[in-house]
């Protein structure tokens, strides 16, 4: 190479470098993603790119309890004539392995 | 709308996690505080993916982009099962399992019920089928729990004052009873062998299906569930209908039990035959069901455990599933029928048996193939009563050890080291334990898909070739030990017999021809390479034809040698099996005779340009041969023809006569109907067909109308011959359309054909 990048270009390269350090250390952590169609999904960070499309393996996905099951719940939960909250559990199923395009993902959580 | 899902716990011990309705605060929940440490790491995820290169990928490095081919993308509706569409998800999510049902709503869920029941028999997976039902859905959980907590879990409708009993017990009961019996199917075909992508699909979406539960606990629920159907007050019409369905399930119950469990039951056949007759009361009163679709949903997909994207119900009417559970009857009590062969077993009936039901049409569902598979393999022995090492000790006796001291079962009981009889059985401990597991395949071979078989079958016969060079060996070993493979024969210095390797190579050869004759059946071969391959078949009968004659040359031998000492037992048994070497080498000759006959035919209708032969941009003949061949190579013996050797063989010279052809393709069906008429006389016991008597009539029969066939195909070839003037293959240049005018010459498909194996073309005369 004759010129010698500009100083910009160090910048930019050593961002890439962190960056690309930081994302490689996630790597194999579990990872819980929310999608914008709120659910969840809890898995191992394989591989990820620019636009932030990330892909998850042995994943299960998260999934709120209908409206209607809520509802019933919440009934029941007053016929019974308990007092405070109503605990509903969140469904869970096995989905496996899943891409999670960037452009859906809200917020990007890693477990310890 | 949504609560903020971060303030969740994930439960890691059950799969599901607490999460507080949307009117109401999360409750701290100690058992799951440990898991609760997540940190969240967008805005640092986000900027550190902004400054990633554009086609910058952060990977594992033990992650391919093979492996990633298979993800599923989320959010992608075809991808993704759980992408929520409102409409249709509501059906799910406000479907109550409780809401009374009419008496003909609930047949017709049933019906529904059976008709996806047959789906799933026939490969697709329960997503799509069984588990599209929402009362199913509702009813199963995901874990074990014991049988009288599984309910509809939605209690808010449950009348206490008991007038859905309908839905509550009666419905609820037939769905238990589906859900043991899916169980029972499952375990008899993953305790076999079989092809998950081909055969059937044995995921269970992580649903709990009864296998916990006991099996006289579900036969209560069942009985409960038709005593409450006594009690109601239905239309009698109605509730005798109902009445059967839940009958049907007791039956099936019975039926389904696994194998392993049971002794070789004879019975089985018999419960067989009650589903088929109950079967068809159902069919009698499909009329009177209601469908309800609001019950079913390919939606439910959304709720199941599964890595696959979502797929549509699989609709199969009562009048398409009906046939198909008659079929599914007949399959069952045509496995069973195993204890009339065993009557008299012989390995060679069993084979032949497991062969007929096999090449049933349409073939048996993966389910009786795994039945049937277990009939042969459970307990290591056939129908639990002929321990497999007796099996291969029988099939060694009755080819070519008849009436030898090698299988003298005394000869186990010599402690003596130094005793020959002794030694004899080592070895012959030390041959059968080598080549037990592969002779037993060639049994677990011929119980798959036919595909399947023809491929395992393949790769097999180079095993098999080692099979024989170690059986060599161990010959030569007793050799040394014993003289009873030696035989003196006027004019000639001692012979010696390789009684294993004869039987090994026997056992090959016989694969070998299976290979090929199934690429006819599958349709492996193009029309045009019919007279190669016919010519190569010819070549292995021949092979086999001499080889069995070998064979008897030394049994007769034996003979002699046993009737100069008088040893009754051992001649009767000898002679025994030279009647069926007899009858064995008359099936090679007919295979001959007709893999002969077709051959000349197919080479004649190839000069005559009246087979097709299609475009093949990237194939020479050559390559073609290599390919047909390649399972063959390896095997030291027989000689595998060379491409030009096959051609030689089989590809007319200009100047043959077509009359010569002629002459030669109807010698071939002479001796093979000679050789057929033989066999049609001959008796189960020489045949070693006991049990199997009416596959074997129809066999001969479906031969002997394939070599009528070909005689008909010769006869018309040879008269528009004559007509056009061609004398010799010479002659047909210039002529083809003139003959083409004249014959049409139409290949059958293997559903058309007399016997699979033959596809006979039918030349016909045009009509001018």
């Amino acid at each position: 190479m004759s010129e010698w990048p500009d100083a910009s270009h160090w910048e930019s390269a050593m961002a890439n470098e962190e960056a690309t350090q930081f994302l490689t250390s996630l790597l194999n952590k579990t990872l819980r993603l929310h999608t914008t169609d709120s659910r969840m999904f809890v898995g191992q960070l394989k591989c990820t790119d620019k636009d932030r499309n990330i892909i998850l393996s042995c994943t299960h996905e998260y999934r709120h309890p209908s409206p209607s099951a809520i509802r019933a719940a919440a009934e029941a939960h007053s016929l019974e004539g308990k007092a405070g909250n109503v605990k509903l559990y969140m469904l869970k199923r096995f989905v496996g392995l899943v891409v999670v395009p960037g452009q859906y993902i809200t917020k990007i959580e890693v477990e310890d | 709308m949504h609560p903020d899902i971060s303030r969740l716990d994930i439960g890691d011990d059950n799969n599901r996690t607490p999460a507080p309705p949307a009117a109401v605060t999360a409750e701290p929940n100690p058992l799951y505080a440990r898991r609760t440490g997540a940190r969240d790491i967008t805005k640092e995820f986000l900027g550190a993916s902004k400054e990633l290169r554009e086609g910058q990928l952060v990977k594992d490095d033990f992650f391919t982009l093979f492996e990633s081919v298979g993800a599923l993308e989320i959010m992608d509706p075809k991808m993704d099962s759980g992408v929520t569409i409102p409409d249709k998800d509501r059906q799910i999510d406000d479907f109550d399992p409780l809401m009374p049902l009419l008496p003909e709503e609930v047949i017709g869920i049933m019906d529904q019920m059976l008709c996806y029941e047959m789906a799933w028999h026939q490969g697709y997976p329960l997503s799509q089928t069984l588990f599209t039902s929402l009362h199913m859905d509702r009813l199963l959980p995901t874990d074990s729990k014991p049988l009288k907590d599984i309910d509809f879990a939605n209690k808010r409708n449950a009348d206490v004052d008991g007038s859905n009993l309908l839905v509550t017990d009666v419905l609820r009961s037939y769905l238990l009873g589906t859900a043991k019996c899916c169980y029972y199917v499952m375990a008899e075909i993953t305790s076999e062998h079989y092809y998950e992508e081909e055969d059937f699909v044995t995921q269970h979406f992580n649903k709990y299906l009864l296998y916990n539960a006991d099996e006289a606990e579900v036969e209560d629920t069942l009985a409960d569930g038709i005593a409450t159907l006594s009690q109601l007050h239905l239309e009698q019409d109605l509730k005798s209908a109902l009445d059967t369905r839940l009958r049907l399930r007791q039956q099936l119950l019975l039926a389904c039990k696994p194998l392993r469990e049971t002794n070789i039951d004879l019975d089985a056949a018999d419960t067989w035959k009650t589903v088929a007759s109950t079967i068809a009361s159902i069919d009698a009163t499909a009329g009177l069901g209601k469908e309800v679709p609001s019950a079913f949903s390919e939606r439910v997909q959304r709720h199941l455990a599964s890595n696959t994207p979502p797929r549509p119900m699989i609709k199969l009417s009562w009048k398409e599933t009906f046939p198909k559970w008659v079929r599914l009857c007949e399959d069952m009590t045509e496995a069973h029928r195993i204890s009339a062969v065993m009557a008299q077993p012989s390995p060679f009936s069993i084979m032949r048996f497991a062969f007929d039901f096999d090449a049933r049409k349409p073939q048996p569902a993966t389910y009786s193939r795994a039945v049937m598979q277990g009939l042969l393999f459970k307990q290591s022995a056939v129908a639990m009563e002929m321990p497999h090492m007796e099996l291969l000790l029988t099939d060694l006796r009755e080819l070519t050890l008849a009436g030898d001291v090698l299988i003298d079962l005394t000869n186990w009981e010599i402690e003596l080291p130094r005793d020959p009889r002794h030694q004899m059985a080592r070895k012959m401990d030390e041959f059968m334990t080598k080549v037990l597991e592969e002779y037993l395949n060639i049994y677990r071979m011929i119980s798959q898909n036919r595909c399947r078989m023809r491929r395992t079958m393949a790769q097999s016969v180079q095993v098999l070739d080692s099979m024989q060079a170690e059986a060599e060996l161990i010959d030569s070993d007793i050799h040394s030990i014993s003289k009873s493979a030696q035989f003196k024969f006027a004019g000639s210095g001692p012979l010696q017999f390789y009684p294993l390797a004869a039987w090994a190579y026997f056992h090959k050869l016989r694969v070998m021809e299976w290979v090929v004759q199934l690429g006819f059946e599958l349709e492996v071969y193009l029309p045009d390479e019919f007279a190669g391959m016919y010519c190569f078949l010819a070549h292995l009968a021949t092979t086999r034809t001499k080889h069995l004659q070998h064979i008897d040359f030394f049994l007769n031998l034996r003979q002699q040698k046993l009737a100069k000492t008088g040893q009754q037992a051992r001649l009767a048994e000898c002679m025994a099996s030279r009647a069926f070497v007899r009858t064995l080498i008359s099936q090679a000759t007919a295979t001959l005779g007709l893999a002969n006959a077709l051959r000349t035919i197919y080479a004649l209708l190839n000069a005559l340009q009246l087979i097709p032969t299609p475009p093949r941009s990237y194939s020479t003949p050559a390559l073609r041969h290599e390919l047909r061949m390649k399972p063959f190579l390896p095997v030291g013996t027989p000689h595998i023809l060379s491409y030009e050797e096959l051609n030689a063989a089989h590809v007319p010279a200009p100047s043959d006569a077509m009359d010569f052809l002629c002459a030669d393709a109807e010698d071939g069906i002479r001796s093979a109907k000679r050789e057929l008429q033989a066999l049609k006389a001959a008796t189960p016991e020489d045949g070693k067909f006991v049990g199997c008597e009416d596959g074997w009539k129809r066999e001969v029969q479906s031969l002997l109308l394939s070599a009528i066939a070909t005689g008909l195909a010769v006869v018309a070839v040879r008269k528009a011959c004559k007509e056009t003037g061609i004398e010799t293959v010479a002659d047909v240049e210039g002529r083809e359309e003139e003959v083409k005018r004249r014959i049409t010459v139409v290949v059958p498909e293997p559903d058309q054909r007399y016997h699979a194996w033959w596809p006979v073309p039918k030349v016909t005369e045009r009509k001018t």
